[in-house]
């Protein structure tokens, strides 16, 4: 069965379809690539299904559960999480309290000190143990990444966006992160990866979804994509696939 | 642990203030425990929320007028300012579930909109509030004067000292992580299961409740009202700068920045009768230049460390 279902998801901002009618299904424990030029409503997409912005018309369904008017706080007791493009760590706490108040409040309980002490382990899966009392703002843009990353283990969830997680690391970075995303695919959490990086695309998703200008316009295994008329039209213009077409 | 005994200080300094038998000064000590009060409770929203409220008078003159009438039919003082908290935390709750989703600039002044909306409200119902006549609110028994001073103070004391508790309670609970994560980054927060809407409702009706008492308290005490005077906007001016004397962000910060202020304006106001709001203006400015994390980060500040906030 799927575990998230979406039907007709539309969003408009004034004339601008920013999301248009994007049907598809996401399977528990794979990883699924959802790319497309700047603009194409990605991050618009995860809005949407997490709740920060209402849809203009169409269904999600979440195990069953219609997620229509949902609030972001409810995504997340549901066990959606999703890091942001740009990091927004809470600054003025340490990375402990920053994982322990992810802990707190998807979980329930009522001691900031008893979660503070199950933080330790998620920041050691994300290696940031030798920084765990460093302020978040004190963090390189690597760590902040990591740290993300370990805010959205916190809240046990069923399914991860993760919005451009590798954008601005190097190798071995992009390395241990892709490493970790593997690590939680294997243990039944699905993985929408958001990427610009196809390398990281190509080596790790299981299937790949590609959005122009709000719409769907294509969906496959890694090597069908690379290889569709369309998606390297919407990357590289008509000019490019004409040329190619014409050798 | 420092601030439980600065705040343990000022709570045991302040209630020696009858061992004196100066009525003039209590008098002092108990404005000190009203503005510390108010200066408190904007500290739950305006610091540790981040959301800067400019309705602490609103909530002043609301408890003012509802303690001020109930006691006019005659119900007893204690009762009476439980009353004005009450319907103050039910008021607060309901603006706060409208206004708390405008940020910076827009809330102040929608919250500011909200002290002129209730002054009319107060100048209009005539045959409640009686109007811009004002209100007569009759003494429960001739005391004398000094009882009666050393009654309204212990009063003032004791919210000063709930309040206290409250706020110290709030800030190291669930309710306090909860709204220092909205204060720093309110979509993150919603996204780990923070209900946003919920805790910053809660954070101003909060804010809202000790406010009104005080403001019932200081209806008893003076014995008249009039709409001009409990809802004056120095009542939302003053807790703000109180709270940036002592620094943002702290309870016990705001409470001892209150007291400063108190103490302060009543010197310079005695000194030099003709300069006196220019000099407090002055020596605001002079603060947040040189001291914009407030008093509490005095001792960072002189031995040259960076202050974090």
């Amino acid at each position: 069965m799927s575990m998230l279902e979406l039907h007709g998801v539309s969003r408009s901002f004034g004339g601008l379809a920013a999301v248009d009618n994007v049907t598809t299904t996401f399977e528990p424990g794979r990883i699924v690539g959802l790319i497309g030029p700047n603009g194409a409503g990605k991050t618009t997409l995860v809005n949407l299904i997490t709740g920060v912005i209402p849809l203009s018309s169409g269904k999600v369904s979440f195990n069953g559960q219609s997620l229509n008017r949902i609030k972001p706080y409810h995504a997340a007791h549901l066990g959606m999480a999703r890091t942001f493009q740009i990091v927004q760590p809470f600054n003025q706490m340490d990375v402990v309290d920053n994982v322990a108040a992810a802990l707190l409040f998807s979980q329930g309980g009522h001691s900031p000190a008893s979660a503070r002490a199950a933080a330790l382990p998620i920041i050691e899966r994300v290696g940031l143990t030798p920084s765990a009392h460093k302020s978040a703002a004190a963090l390189t843009l690597a760590m902040r990444k990591r740290l993300e990353l370990a805010k959205a283990i916190a809240i046990r969830p069923k399914i991860v966006f993760l919005d451009e997680v590798n954008a601005g690391l190097n190798s071995a970075e992009i390395d241990q992160a892709s490493r970790l995303i593997r690590e939680l695919a294997d243990e039944g959490i699905t993985i929408v990866l958001i990427e610009h990086l196809m390398k990281v695309v190509m080596s790790i998703c299981s299937r790949v979804i590609v959005l122009q200008q709000g719409r769907l316009i294509a969906d496959g295994s890694p090597q069908d994509i690379a290889r569709d008329p369309a998606v390297i039209e919407a990357y590289l213009g008509k000019k490019y696939l004409d040329k190619r077409h014409g050798q | 642990m420092s601030k439980y005994i600065i705040l343990g200080v000022v709570l045991v300094g302040l209630a020696a203030a009858p061992l004196t038998g100066d009525t003039y000064l209590m008098r002092m000590a108990t404005l000190a425990c009203m503005y510390a009060v108010m200066a408190a409770s904007w500290n739950l929203i305006g610091g540790l929320t981040g959301y800067p409220s400019f309705g602490t008078a609103a909530f002043f003159g609301l408890g003012a007028y509802t303690s001020g009438i109930l006691a006019t039919l005659g119900v007893a003082l204690p009762v009476s300012i439980a009353a004005a908290g009450v319907v103050a935390f039910v008021v607060a709750a309901i603006i706060g579930f409208i206004l708390l989703r405008l940020k910076g600039h827009y809330f102040a002044i929608a919250t500011l909109a909200c002290v002129e909306l209730l002054r009319e409200i107060a100048n209009s119902a005539t045959d409640l509030t009686g109007g811009g006549m004002g209100l007569n609110i009759p003494r429960n028994a001739d005391l004398g004067i000094f009882a009666e001073a050393s009654l309204f103070f212990f009063a003032m004391w004791g919210l000063l000292a709930l309040t206290a508790v409250v706020c110290l309670v709030v800030e190291r609970s669930k309710i306090g992580f909860a709204l220092s994560c909205i204060r720093q980054a309110e979509g993150a927060a919603e996204m780990i299961g923070i209900n946003s809407t919920l805790y910053k409702t809660l954070a101003f009706a909060l804010s809202g409740v000790f406010v009104a008492m005080a403001g019932g308290v200081y209806a008893s005490w003076v014995h008249y009202i009039e709409p001009g005077d409990v809802f004056d906007i120095l009542l939302t001016i003053k807790p703000v700068v109180m709270a940036l004397i002592g620094g943002v962000g702290s309870s016990v910060g705001a409470i001892v920045g209150a007291i400063v202020y108190i103490a302060a304006e009543e010197v310079i106001w005695r000194n030099y009768l003709d300069f006196s709001s220019g000099i407090i203006g002055l020596t605001v400015v002079g603060l947040v230049l040189f001291l914009p994390h407030g008093l509490g980060s005095l001792h960072l500040r002189l031995r040259g460390k960076a202050v974090t906030p």
